[in-house]
Formats: structure tokens, sequence, C-alpha cells
């Protein structure tokens, strides 16, 4: 199954409302048992709050074991890519953290610190 | 009816004090507002992005604004007719070449991708390929986004930017009148008196948001800062009672005693043709999850 991204959300994928379309057709085509391809071609700008919903998610729908074996992006740009990686890494981090709780408490931890 | 004498506004610690201190005797005195510019010698892009958000933001709240633009002088009067700052405000406009004052909504982040791609960085002050173009402006947004998401001000952002021909700077300026980022920080841990400096760096930390539970966030900002050291540029963020100066070699969080409530970004790029290098470090055959 292909997604194209350019004419799901557009030229500019920089949303959150964006990314969230782009996270629903993913979990359709992931649900189907079939491989994704999320096709990047003619999109100009992509931001974080975009990826994050769009990607970033998927951390806490799929195992990373599903998505690495059905899930491909074609056509991303060197500077995406370096985008999409951290914000993989960072969805990683937060999913495994207990989420904004924990970083409250390092809050406190680090104010109470000083 | 209050009036204000706006005096010269540079680009600098003294000039944004000047602001901060307009912006303290409006909101200290909800009367109508008339701006004069007889002391006002030259305004820069802060001046224009901080006086034209103010006086929107006066308006939102059912008060009159009048500009004195006889009071300015020749070069000054050029300067907001060409920068769309008097337009905004009924004062004719005449064509020019600069980087216009904008008031962007938050349901209109293509206008905001536009006025970066062709106005900040569209005028052939410093040549880029079309993806380093994306790239930049895909960094750029993040700070609208921010302001957008964040800070929970009605009227969106207003913005103006400025080429400094003999150093080859540009510069933009992005205000936002809304709760400022100690303050959403301060909410968001339920604890009211953290300092803003401390806030401040919190929040320039890679993976840290203030959003809902279960929403990742928190690169944004981190990714501009990359891109400054990159570039060896400058971003400077007055937000509520702190300020944060990024440079390509440091970080540095202040507590302010003269501020505003909202934001104010000020972002400095060197067009000194370098090539960037926005790559990701992953090999491309590694496993993305």
């Amino acid at each position: 199954m292909k997604i194209d991204v350019k004419d799901l959300c557009g030229e500019n994928c920089i949303t959150m409302d964006d990314g969230l379309k782009l996270n629903q057709a993913i979990n359709d085509g992931l649900g189907h048992k079939v491989a994704v391809d999320v096709d990047f071609e003619g999109v100009a700008v992509v931001a974080t709050p975009f990826l994050n919903a769009a990607v970033g998610r998927l951390l806490n729908q799929w195992s990373a074991d599903d998505l690495n074996r059905r899930l491909n992006f074609k056509h991303l740009s060197p500077a995406t890519k370096d985008i999409l990686t951290r914000v993989i890494d960072n969805a990683k981090a937060y999913y495994s953290n207990s989420g904004s709780a924990k970083k409250i408490d390092e809050i406190l931890a680090r104010y109470s610190d000083e | 009816l209050l009036i204000i004498d706006i005096p010269t506004i540079g680009d600098n610690r003294n000039g944004y004090r000047q602001l901060f201190s307009i912006w303290r005797q409006v909101t200290e005195h909800p009367a109508d507002v008339l701006f004069r510019f007889r002391r006002c010698r030259v305004l820069h892009q802060n001046g224009v992005a901080f006086i034209g958000g103010l006086a929107k933001e006066v308006e939102r709240n059912r008060r009159n604004v009048f500009f004195d633009w006889e009071s300015m002088n020749p070069v000054l009067s050029g300067f907001v007719q060409r920068n769309g700052f008097g337009p905004a405000f009924g004062f004719p406009g005449v064509a020019g070449t600069c980087i216009p004052f904008r008031q962007h909504a938050s349901t209109d982040p293509n206008g905001v991708i536009k006025y970066l791609q062709e106005q900040w960085l569209g005028h052939g002050w410093v040549s880029l390929s079309a993806a380093l173009r994306e790239a930049i402006v895909a960094r750029v947004w993040e700070l609208y986004t921010n302001a957008f998401e964040h800070s929970e001000s009605s009227i969106g952002t207003f913005s103006c930017g400025e080429y400094y021909e003999h150093r080859r700077l540009l510069k933009l300026t992005i205000v936002d009148f809304g709760v400022g980022i100690p303050e959403k920080v301060r909410a968001f841990a339920r604890l009211k008196g953290i300092p803003a400096d401390v806030a401040l760096r919190w929040a320039f930390t890679r993976g840290k948001t203030t959003k809902k539970e279960g929403t990742v966030g928190g690169l944004g900002l981190d990714l501009v800062k990359e891109f400054i050291r990159l570039n060896r540029g400058a971003l400077q963020i007055f937000s509520g009672d702190g300020r944060a100066v990024v440079t390509g070699t440091s970080e540095t969080y202040y507590v302010e005693e003269e501020h505003f409530f909202g934001t104010l970004v000020n972002i400095t790029f060197r067009c000194d043709d370098r090539h960037y290098f926005f790559a990701s470090e992953k090999p491309s055959d590694a496993a993305l999850f």
C-alpha cells in the first residue's frame, strides 16, 4: 500500500492536524497487515509537529519490530530524514519514560536541587 | 488618551528595555493610545514587530490606536510605508524591497511558510539551494508553531525582518502577547515559584514538552538551537520574566526585571554562504525504529 503524503497533506507538512491524518492512514494500512510505503515526493517543508503526530505516535501503537518490517519511507530529503530519526528516538524515550508525569518530577527535582 | 512618544529603538538591550517599558505604560493605562515619533530617528525589525503587535493587542481590547504619521522623519516614514507597518494601520504603502511586518494567525500555517520562503529568504540576500532553504524554513517554523501552540493568544503572531547589509545579517523578530514560556512551564509543573531562567532552560532541552500527557514533543527548539550553532548566528528570546540567548558557542538563561507578558524571538542568520549539513547521522541501511 502506498500513501502519497503530498496528496494527503499538501506540500507543507508542518502541523499536528496533518500529521494525525497521515497517522490514521498509516494505521489503516498496518491494520490490514500489509506493507506501507509513505512517499514524500513533492513535499517541500516537513516539521516536527507533523512528524510527532504522524510517526512518533506509532511507537505507542505498534512494536518497533512491526514498524521496521512493514513501514517504508520514500523520497525523504536528507534534512527530513534527520528530523524523522530524531522524532523516532524522542518518541521511544518518551513512551519508555511513562510520559509527562516523570518529566514534571524531573523539573521539581532540578528546581529543588538549586 | 495615552500619548506614547516612541524613542529611537535599536536592536540591542536598551532597545528591548524601551519596548517593554512602552508595553507596561500601555498595559497599565487602559485608555486609547496615540503613538508619536518625534523622538524616533529609526526603528528596526524588533521595534516594528513589537509596536505593531502591541497596537493590534490594544485594538483587540476594544481600545483605539492612533499613529501620528506626520511626526515621523522622512526616512522613517518611507520605511514604514515600504515594510507594511504603515498600511497595517491605515497609512498608505509604497513598493519596496524589504521583509514586511505581518500578522499571522494559527489557522494559516502555509501563510507563514510562504512569508519565510519568499519574504525572509527570497530576496536573494543569501544564496541557498531549494533543499537547504526548505530545511531552514522548517526550523524557523518551529518558532511559530511554538508561539501558536503555547502562547494561548487569540491574535496570533507578529513578524518583521530586516537585512543588515554591511554585516550581511538577516534578522527576523516574532512576537506574541500570550502567556509566555516560563508561565507555561510553571502551570505544567503546578509550581508557581520556578525561576524564569530554570523554566526556560528546561523548555530548551531536547524532549521536554508542556504538551498534554500522551503527546510527544520537545524537539522544535532543540532543532532551532542546532541551526544557530551551524550558522554561527544568534537567537534571543524574551519570554515572560525570562531571557534566553543562544549563540554559535553558548547558551545562557536569565531572569529579567524589565519584561512583558508574551514572547519575543529575535533570530539572526549569517548570510556567509557556508554549507550546512542537515543530514541524519544514522546509516542509511540502519533500522529507523
